[in-house]
């Protein structure tokens, strides 16, 4: 099948009004308000759907994810984990494992060749539990053997003897005074805090006419990737090790394996193989997979895979961390929002993993989308010897979210306004600022526009009059519609070094390989970045080979998380394009006449449709591209071959790749890009937390069961701006997925924990939605380009995963009054507090 | 070990291995067909579904040494080349249904199957039909959109017959070859392994087992009377469960994840399977035909102990006669589940969740139980004892479930309260049958699962409700009656409080809708 179809010229970037694109979502262009904001980077004027370059593979079994490698001689290896979640290890002994039949090696604390610990903020992790237990998922010991079973066999025989300390379960009690240290040489359980403090908020209370103060709280979310983690090592004869595995972050996974077996990094490789999904989740744990697997090839000089089961993966993987956030909001006789006083607590489990990354995300949104004059916001996460927590989409903002759209829809009840006539007086306008002194100004600042969009389409007037408010209908269902609203700092923002590179290399006959820095996690950055190098050159994606991420092959591009992938990538792969169309002019010149000297916008608009230059685009930094600003117009590369702009004269792109070798020529690119500057001052909490914002708003309709409480949710909506989708389906799968799995941190996901041992382990009891009850989704996609962007793209990734929570309680109040403070909710909670 | 010869994507493979290993493992390990997937290893994500004889499976629960020889299984590999398949995996790239791809092996051999078998799917069909298949990527629209698109480009059924007529794995085929042993004892020394027993699960589906896979009921009796407290495999949906589960993650064992299932065929020599055991010891009886099917005589419907639940929700005899067990055996798991799942299987567990005991209980069902020279017959109510507890005896096997049919004026139905319909455990489940008689109650039975240590009537609300006239009142003290009659406890569900009023609103809910919909509106 021809999966290069590009279906140019099928929808124009900016239609002029909204569009209905049949499968149930629209895409509406910019805000005419922000319109005079520059265009997008790069050169394509259009977007079209382009297919999965790697779907047909994954359909048909062929794909090869971890667990379908296997290796010649290899050793299988399984985990021993912690009995108890805090404890010492008085006897931890492996005699009688080795003992069993086909047991070949045990790896224990005591065998670690060098690093002991590993982090990617803090090294705080143990790669193996040596005198201490901190939580469910450590492990002890890793067990290799010529067969599975020999090795289950084996870990089964390791005897230890436990001496159980005190459980931490509770992070308000881990930072009372005299708790007991989970870190001993930290000298406190606090993991990291984060605090913002701006204008006068204590001022600012006495003016308002009406404070509210709630607490929030939300639980874990697994992951529930349904790939479980698996990886393979292979010791090579020069005495560097090859990793292949269900890796998200194959950089931070290398850094790992290096430590733990004394290697330089040029001496650890790690490719990564297709992932069964991750969301954040496949990064530390698999790390630390990886590790031990490493040092079990160095020493046994073997291939050792391990392939974790459900229930090891539910154990040992960190979940999503549960949040306590206590606010209180004022407002003063106008209903505008003059004042927020926010804590939030994060229970961070035994190690640090990206905890301060998590909470201080929130710290930087903590007022939502909405102006507020005085604010101090103080968030910490917390050690405790609950199940280990880390990065999981959305970062600390579904967790927030739900707390900010649940007060700012508590507050409008209280002063008799209606949730969306709040919203749109205290929402950000173009050019606010900030609580954190930020201007919004490089970007278009679409929330009203974004709220508008998703209300109008689901016709929320009339629906949200009739709301049961308390009372069912004759079926026995009360309705209720909800919604909510966010913004969403791109990429890393103020917490790392933001930037990628990218390799695109063509190959005599005109194919070519592309390599970047990012990689794909099943979200479709594969095909996003082919669709964008195969438009810039003109050939059809077929043409294209994206190499998956081998860290041996490509520099770090730093890790796919916050839903960088595309804005990072793609801006790579557009500027080592625009070097290689560099080294091409000269042959193309020769042969079909060199480009006219630059001249005005008008000519140049003139001599083609703008936006098709070849220039780099813009630096970092720097201004960006416009296309109509005067530079001058470039080669067209379209259906494989160069056209000259103003004669029209054109020649074959393999004629010009073939003329290159003539000149001894190699055509290969290298591009990096840096994201535009971002700063931000701990003590003050201020700062130009992120170059750029996603705007987004969802929508959710219910009823609930009077007799029963069961909630269903019958519809959802998510409405985002994410710059530009450039590719419209990839974008609709993105926000169909986020908000069914958003709508699990509210309902049907529930990982219950006692002393610090979770009480599920697989999909039996941790119930993620199924095709039968999902709601009806749709998906709205409002368009500003943004300046920042590759073809003035933004992200998706984690704005589609992050709002539902909030719009379906909302909804439920406005069909019940019953007001949800604790996710998830149950039936049982619903019930008992619907008073009628 | 066993060496089975079947028919994989097309060819003739042979493959040997423990019985008792998951035929999903058997794939994917040693003939290299990696395409199915384990997500879980319990039935419960369907990435490892593929088509065995024909029908939808989770292969994760399946015991390789009970597909027979000669069977024909079908993966993503050798279906995406089948023209039904090409059509299927097209539509999905058309609609850009794939993200990380890896439930989609499982997805693909679902969709085939149902495709194939459903003549005119609609959303709701198909979203059932992917019940049991999680993806956690894509929210389901795209695949569902892409199935319906196959659905719509398919020619007029008079032009070339159902899809099914194409080349390709028919439904129910039936295999074509001869099974070599009859009654095959393949003792296999104690693996290596077996000194860990003391901590270890008894049986752990990757070593090698004492499997006996008798053809005969008769040869299957004098087995169980040879070896008292073998395991009896029906389907494997509930014992490969547990035993995968505790050899996965031997931390877990006994963690109340693992106490019900719905697609229950756990024997009740469990216990005794659960002891020490050097050798373990399973009787496999999934090739005695004779435990299979419907009859009907006399009013009273005859189904085999080892009938599928698939088959229960397809006999017309059934629907007609026993539709509160139809609705029950439909509400127990997908499609995949329902073909490896029992009839017995599921009452022997003894699992107070158990979706298929409260509509036997209110149809009075019984038992026929056989043992090396005698059967017995017991009333099913008889049959439980205490939580999980039966008085089948370590040599006997539950061989008929006897179900009088619904006769004139009668009326049944089964109402889950779950967390989700199918593929779930009860929260709480009903099942009631009534008979009016001149606008008043003349019969009623109601059952409940997940309100007390068994499956149970309500005598006493049965007794309060007789010759009473529905109404609207008469509901109201009901559900009174109903939360008065049970003792429901609290667990990781639910809790005792809820629980209670529920089994009221749920009774009250189905007797309401089968009397209305007998005599118009209350």
């Amino acid at each position: 099948m021809d999966i290069g179809r590009l279906q140019l010229g099928t929808s124009r970037l900016r239609p002029a009004r909204p569009r209905d694109h049949s499968r149930r979502g629209i895409r509406i262009g910019p805000h005419r308000a922000g319109s005079r904001l520059p265009a997008r980077r790069g050169s394509a004027t259009v977007t079209v759907m382009v297919q999965r370059v790697d779907a047909v593979e994954k359909v048909t079994g062929r794909a090869l994810f971890a667990d379908d490698i296997v290796a010649e001689g290899m050793l299988f290896a399984v985990p021993l984990h912690a009995a108890h979640p805090h404890a010492r290890i008085r006897v931890l002994e492996t005699a009688p494992a080795v003992e069993v039949p086909g047991v070949v090696a045990v790896l224990t604390a005591a065998d670690l060749p060098a690093a002991t610990r590993l982090g990617t903020i803090v090294r705080d992790q143990y790669i193996l539990a040596g005198d201490r237990t901190r939580y469910q998922g450590d492990v002890l010991a890793v067990v290799a053997a010529e067969t599975e079973a020999a090795a289950r066999a084996g870990a089964a025989a390791i005897r230890v003897d436990y001496q159980p300390l005190p459980v931490l379960t509770d992070p308000q009690a881990a930072l009372a005074p005299g708790a007991p240290l989970i870190h001993e040489e930290r000298g406190t359980n606090l993991i990291a805090s984060y605090r913002v403090r701006d204008g006068d908020p204590a001022r600012a209370f006495a003016t308002c006419t009406e404070i509210l103060e709630r607490e929030y709280r939300t639980s874990w979310i697994e992951h529930a990737y349904l790939e479980p983690e698996s990886a393979i090592v292979t010791p090579e004869p020069d005495g560097s090790v090859t990793v292949r595995g269900s890796v998200q972050l194959p950089f931070n996974a290398r850094r790992f394996i290096a430590q733990a077996c004394g290697l330089p990094l040029s001496r650890v490789r790690v490719i990564q193989a297709t992932l069964g999904g991750s969301f954040g989740g496949k990064d530390e744990t698999i790390n630390l997979i990886c590790a031990r697997l490493a040092v079990l090839a160095l020493r046994t000089r073997r291939p050792v895979k391990s392939t974790y089961s459900r229930e090891e993966s539910m154990r040992e993987s960190y979940k999503r961390h549960p949040f306590l956030v206590r606010s209180r909001l004022g407002v003063d006789a106008n209903g505008k929002m003059q004042a927020l006083d926010i804590e939030m607590t994060a229970d961070g489990g035994p190690y640090c993993t990206s905890s301060p990354f998590v909470i201080w995300r929130p710290t930087v949104q903590c007022t939502g989308p909405y102006v507020v004059p005085g604010v101090r916001c103080d968030t910490r996460a917390v050690y405790t010897n609950n199940p280990l927590t880390g990065a999981m989409r959305g970062f600390g903002s579904p967790q927030f979210n739900f707390a900010c759209e649940s007060m700012v829809d508590e507050m409008a009840h209280a002063i008799g306004l209606d949730p969306v006539e709040f919203r749109r007086r205290n929402f950000f306008t173009q050019g606010c600022r900030t609580h954190t002194g930020q201007h919004l100004d490089n970007h278009t600042v679409s929330i009203r526009q974004v709220m508008e969009t998703a209300l109008e389409r689901t016709g929320w007037a009339e629906k949200y009059a009739r709301c049961g408010r308390g009372t069912p209908g004759p079926d026995g269902r009360a309705y209720g519609i909800g919604l909510a609203c966010c913004y969403r700092g791109v990429s890393l923002g103020a917490e790392g070094a933001d930037f990628c590179s990218a390799i695109v290399h063509v190959q005599p006959d005109a194919s070519v390989l592309l390599q970047v820095g990012v990689s794909e996690n099943g979200q479709g950055l594969k095909t996003a970045m082919t669709h964008i190098a195969a438009t810039e050159l003109g050939l059809p994606a077929s043409q294209i080979r994206f190499l998956d991420t081998d860290t041996s092959h490509v520099p770090d591009g730093g890790p796919t998380v916050a839903s960088r992938g595309t804005i990072v990538g793609g801006n790579a792969v557009l500027i080592a394009v625009a070097r290689l169309k560099e080294m091409l002019e000269p042959l193309i010149a020769e042969r079909i006449g060199a480009l006219p000297e630059p001249r005005d916008a008008t000519e140049a608009t003139a001599a083609g449709p703008p936006g098709t230059t070849a220039g780099p685009p813009a630096t970092a930094a720097g201004p960006p591209t416009t296309g109509t600003g005067g530079e001058p117009a470039g080669y067209r590369y379209t259906g494989g071959r160069i056209h000259h702009p103003v004669t029209g004269e054109s020649i074959a792109l393999n004629e010009v790749v073939a003329a290159a070798a003539e000149h001894r020529l190699y055509l290969q690119a290298f591009g990096s890009w840096a994201a535009p500057r971002v700063s931000w001052d701990e003590e003050r909490g201020r700062g130009h937390a992120y170059f750029t914002y996603v705007y987004s708003c969802n929508v959710a309709e219910v009823t609930v069961e009077a007799a029963t409480g069961k909630v269903r949710v019958t519809r959802l909506i998510g409405a985002h701006d994410p710059g530009r989708a450039i590719n419209p389906e990839m974008v609709r799968g993105q926000i169909y997925g986020g908000l069914l799995m958003g709508m699990g941190l509210a309902l049907g996901e529930h990982y219950p924990v006692a002393e610090g041992i979770g009480q599920v382990g697989n999909f039996d009891r941790y119930r993620i939605c199924r095709a039968h009850q999902a709601p009806e989704l749709e998906a709205l996609i409002i368009e500003n380009p943004d300046p920042a962007g590759p073809w003035g793209a933004k992200s998706i990734g984690e704005p589609a995963n992050e709002l539902a929570a909030p719009a379906i309680t909302n909804a439920i109040f406005h069909a019940t009054g019953v007001r949800i403070r604790s996710l998830p909710l149950q039936p049982e909670e619903i019930l008992a507090r619907w008073q009628r | 070990m066993i060496t089975r010869q079947w028919q994989v994507n097309g060819e003739m493979r042979e493959a040997t291995f423990p019985a008792l290993k998951p035929l999903l493992h058997v794939l994917r390990e040693e003939l290299a067909a990696t395409g199915p997937k384990e997500g879980c290893g319990e039935g419960e994500c369907g990435a490892c579904t593929v088509l065995l004889n024909g029908q939808p499976v989770t292969s994760c629960l399946a015991a390789a040494g009970q597909v027979r020889d000669g069977s024909t299984i079908w993966t993503a590999e050798g279906l995406a080349r089948l023209p039904l398949g090409e059509r299927i995996v097209d539509a999905f790239m058309r609609h850009g249904a794939v993200q990380c791809g890896i439930c989609f092996p499982g997805m693909l051999a679902t969709t085939y199957a149902f495709l194939r078998d459903e003549p005119a799917p609609d959303d709701r069909s198909t979203r059932e039909a992917l019940s049991g298949n999680l993806c956690r990527c894509t929210g389901y629209s795209k695949i569902v959109a892409a199935i319906l698109d196959v659905a719509r480009e398919r020619e007029p059924a008079g032009s070339r017959g159902r899809v099914g007529a194409q080349p390709g794995p028919p439904a129910g085929e039936d295999p074509t070859l001869e099974t070599l042993d009859a009654l095959e004892t393949l003792e296999t020394p104690p693996s290596p392994a077996a000194p860990r027993a003391a901590s270890a699960p008894a049986i752990d589906p990757r070593e090698p087992a004492a499997f006996y896979a008798p053809r005969t009921l008769d040869e299957a009796l004098a087995l169980r009377a040879r070896r008292p407290g073998a395991a009896l495999l029906a389907g494997g949906s509930d014992l490969l469960v547990a035993w995968q589960a505790a050899a996965r993650e031997p931390l877990l064992r006994g963690a109340p994840s693992r106490t019900a299932r719905p697609a229950a065929d756990r024997p009740a020599e469990t216990a005794a399977a659960e002891a020490p055991c050097q050798r373990p010891v399973v009787i496999s009886l999934s090739d005695i035909d004779a435990l299979r099917g419907v009859a009907e005589e006399d009013g009273v419907l005859r189904i085999g102990a080892c009938t599928s639940a698939y088959e229960l929700c397809t006999n017309p005899s059934l629907a007609r006669g026993a539709p509160a067990l139809v609705a029950a055996a439909h509400a127990l798991g997908a499609r995949p589940i329902r073909h490896l799942a029992t009839l017995a299987g599921n009452l022997v567990n003894a699992s107070p969740a158990a979706d298929l005991a409260p509509p036997l209980l209110v149809a009075g069902a019984g038992l026929l139980i056989a043992k090396a020279g005698g059967t017995r017959k017991i009333p099913l109510e008889d049959f439980y004892r205490g939580y999980k507890e039966t008085n089948l005896g370590p040599d006997e096997i539950v061989t008929v479930v006897l179900v009088p049919a619904l006769v004139a004026g009668e009326r049944e139905g089964f109402r889950k309260l779950g967390t989700r319909r199918a593929q779930s455990i009860a929260k709480v489940c009903a099942a009631v049958r009534v008979r009016l008689d001149a606008g008043r109650i003349d019969a009623v039975a109601i059952a409940l699962g997940s309100v007390a240590p068994t499956t149970v009537r309500l005598p006493r609300t049965e007794e309060r409700l007789r010759s009473e006239r529905p109404t609207a009142a008469l509901w109201e003290r009901t559900r009174q009656w109903v939360a008065e009659e049970v003792h429901p406890i609290s667990d990781v569900r639910s809790n005792a409080d809820y629980r209670r009023a529920m089994a009221g609103v749920l009774v009250t809910d189905l007797l309401a809708s089968l009397v209305c919909s007998e005599h118009g509106a209350q």
